[in-house]
């Protein structure tokens, strides 16, 4: 079977993403952060093929070192808020009662905050860092996956064979770890995916206001919002990492979908 | 071995279960017979400790001297699986499609035993053998959907039978099977009961099914065990009027039967957990019902207040 078309474009741009996020760890073509001011403002060139920026900074170099910390940022921000999440969607489906309608209640009321404008908020009232730039974003993913995974997980218990797990005297959590995980683990990546995308929109937010990653590393937000002040004068530099913001939440959005497709037999069909 | 006495499981809308009480010997077997919703999975599960949550449960159940109703959850898992183990009804459901048949049974015997993984490996093969698998070995890295539904219920037998327990109870294990299938497992059931020396109890809606497998006989309709006795004098010399009814409901196959004639049916059908009169719960139904069946609750056995009058 051919997969969807989604699947391959997403899993295309994701891949040249990290590729490009990896390939920065151990070669880019300058220094990314070195200044040389007699070099502002290059047009592009052999030498620096997408041009320097107002300290003379190839661009390049930036852009690679920038996905470099956007990735890392995201992908540890939504794995730290999605396990927190998950585990507690769990729990709140294996406990049922009280607990469950406490934690999803929670979950309700943190959802009536705009997420980013929730991210905004904390990283403002703790302080701009790195730190609390991952910690903000990890939280605004916490009600997510709590949502995703209670989801799936009640459909679980009321399987036969939970059923039947519990007649040959399994308890909750051992029925969790055994039945429940495996069935919730589908989902939860297809959100995951999805989730990343947002998480890497969340960083270039926060950098661009400040609240993120902080000079001299450089992000795409940060360039993003350095080059906001010099639009009519190099407005390239605004382009190139807003370009790249586009090509990587668009990745991980057809990436998602794709996986979410694959993973629907009846979506499938319908096709 | 097991002693129910005056068990009742009663939800918001209505009493399921009302004062139920048997016994059973160990290695003996007890088939229990009645139309849906009439209270027959819910006992079994009872038995378990497995009442649904929003129930009250009263009366009391005893397992070789364990009290089951009001036991604490630890007490009641360390029964489960081990002392008595429950087959249920559709065999595909029963078994997580995500999971090996080898993990499947291994994870019992392991967590309950303490075995190692080659072991309990061994022992989920050997078990599948006893239940009448052929080529056990390699069906133990085999997924639930690479099994028919008569393959896949013996391997849920034999995932109850991991632990040796006591007591089988089985609920409509053959209800999602074809009728050469089902034979087969219930001949497997009889088998497993008497090599084992193992109790079990049957829930089934098919007495003929009953008829073949079990010593004992308890029928019952809207949450009360109205008739029990040996299985051939229930079926064969039926006292109460439910009774009676459902044996001449029995579709018959036959050349001779006049095919014009409708099958026989009793009257009505089971009144709604909220709407079950307070006497007896046939009241209503029944053909023979006197003035004071509606209000006053027949006891003994058959429960009926035509017996002995």
């Amino acid at each position: 079977m051919r997969p969807p078309a989604n699947l391959i474009v997403g899993s295309t741009l994701v891949a040249l993403v990290l590729g490009t996020a990896a390939l920065s760890l151990v070669w880019s073509p300058h220094d990314a952060t070195r200044i040389v001011v007699a070099m502002k403002f290059q047009p592009p060139s052999w030498t620096h093929p997408l041009g320097t920026d107002q300290l003379g900074r190839d661009v390049v170099s930036q852009l690679m070192v920038g996905a470099r910390n956007s990735m890392a940022i995201a992908l540890i921000a939504v794995l730290l808020g999605g396990s927190i999440g998950t585990a507690l969607g769990l729990l709140a489906a294996a406990a049922g009662g009280w607990i469950e309608e406490a934690v999803m209640r929670l979950a309700d009321f943190s959802f009536a905050f705009p997420a980013l404008l929730f991210a905004i908020m904390l990283a403002a009232v703790f302080g701009p860092s790195l730190t609390n730039a991952v910690i903000a974003i990890a939280f605004i993913n916490i009600p997510v996956f709590a949502r995703v995974a209670r989801a799936s997980a009640a459909q679980v218990w009321t399987r036969g064979y939970v059923l039947a797990a519990q007649s040959a005297g399994r308890g909750r959590l051992a029925i969790t770890q055994d039945h429940v995980i495996p069935n919730v683990l589908a989902p939860v990546t297809v959100q995951l995916t999805i989730e990343f995308a947002v998480g890497i929109l969340a960083e270039a937010a926060l950098s661009f206001l400040g609240l993120g990653v902080q000079p001299p590393t450089p992000s795409w937000g940060r360039m993003l919002s350095d080059a906001q002040t010099l639009l009519y004068l190099a407005p390239q530099l605004a382009i190139w990492p807003g370009l790249c913001i586009m090509v990587a939440v668009l990745g991980f959005n057809l990436l998602g979908d794709g996986l979410r497709d694959v993973g629907d037999p009846m979506l499938r069909r319908r096709r | 071995m097991l002693a129910v006495s005056g068990l009742s499981v009663t939800f918001d809308a209505g009493q399921a279960l009302r004062d139920a009480s048997m016994t059973l010997a160990r290695g003996e077997r007890l088939g229990i017979a009645g139309e849906s919703g009439s209270g027959k999975t819910l006992l079994g599960l009872s038995l378990l400790g497995m009442a649904p949550e929003a129930a009250s449960v009263t009366g009391s159940v005893v397992f070789d001297g364990q009290h089951v109703v009001g036991a604490a959850e630890r007490d009641l898992r360390a029964l489960r699986g081990q002392r008595i183990a429950m087959v249920f009804q559709e065999p595909l459901s029963a078994l997580n499609p995500l999971r090996r048949i080898g993990d499947l049974i291994a994870e019992p015997l392991r967590l309950h035993r303490g075995m190692g993984r080659a072991a309990a490996m061994d022992r989920a093969a050997a078990l599948l053998d006893e239940v009448g698998l052929p080529d056990p070995v390699s069906r133990l890295r085999q997924f639930p959907h690479e099994m028919s539904g008569g393959q896949r219920q013996r391997v849920t037998i034999a995932l109850a039978l991991a632990c040796d327990p006591d007591l089988l109870i089985a609920d409509e294990p053959t209800t999602a099977l074809d009728v050469q299938v089902a034979a087969l497992i219930l001949a497997l059931l009889r088998d497993l009961s008497e090599r084992r020396r193992m109790a079990l109890i049957l829930i089934s809606h098919d007495l003929r099914a009953i008829a073949r497998v079990t010593d004992r006989l308890a029928i019952m309709y809207g949450g009360d065990l109205v008739e029990q006795g040996p299985t051939a004098q229930v079926l064969g010399m039926p006292r109460h009027p439910y009774t009676r009814g459902l044996i001449a409901a029995r579709p018959i196959l036959s050349a001779t039967r006049d095919r014009s004639a409708p099958l026989p049916t009793i009257p009505g059908t089971v009144p709604a957990l909220s709407a079950l009169p307070p006497g007896c719960r046939f009241a209503g139904r029944c053909p023979v019902e006197l003035p004071h069946c509606r209000t006053t609750r027949p006891t003994g056995n058959p429960a009926c207040h035509r017996e002995g009058a």
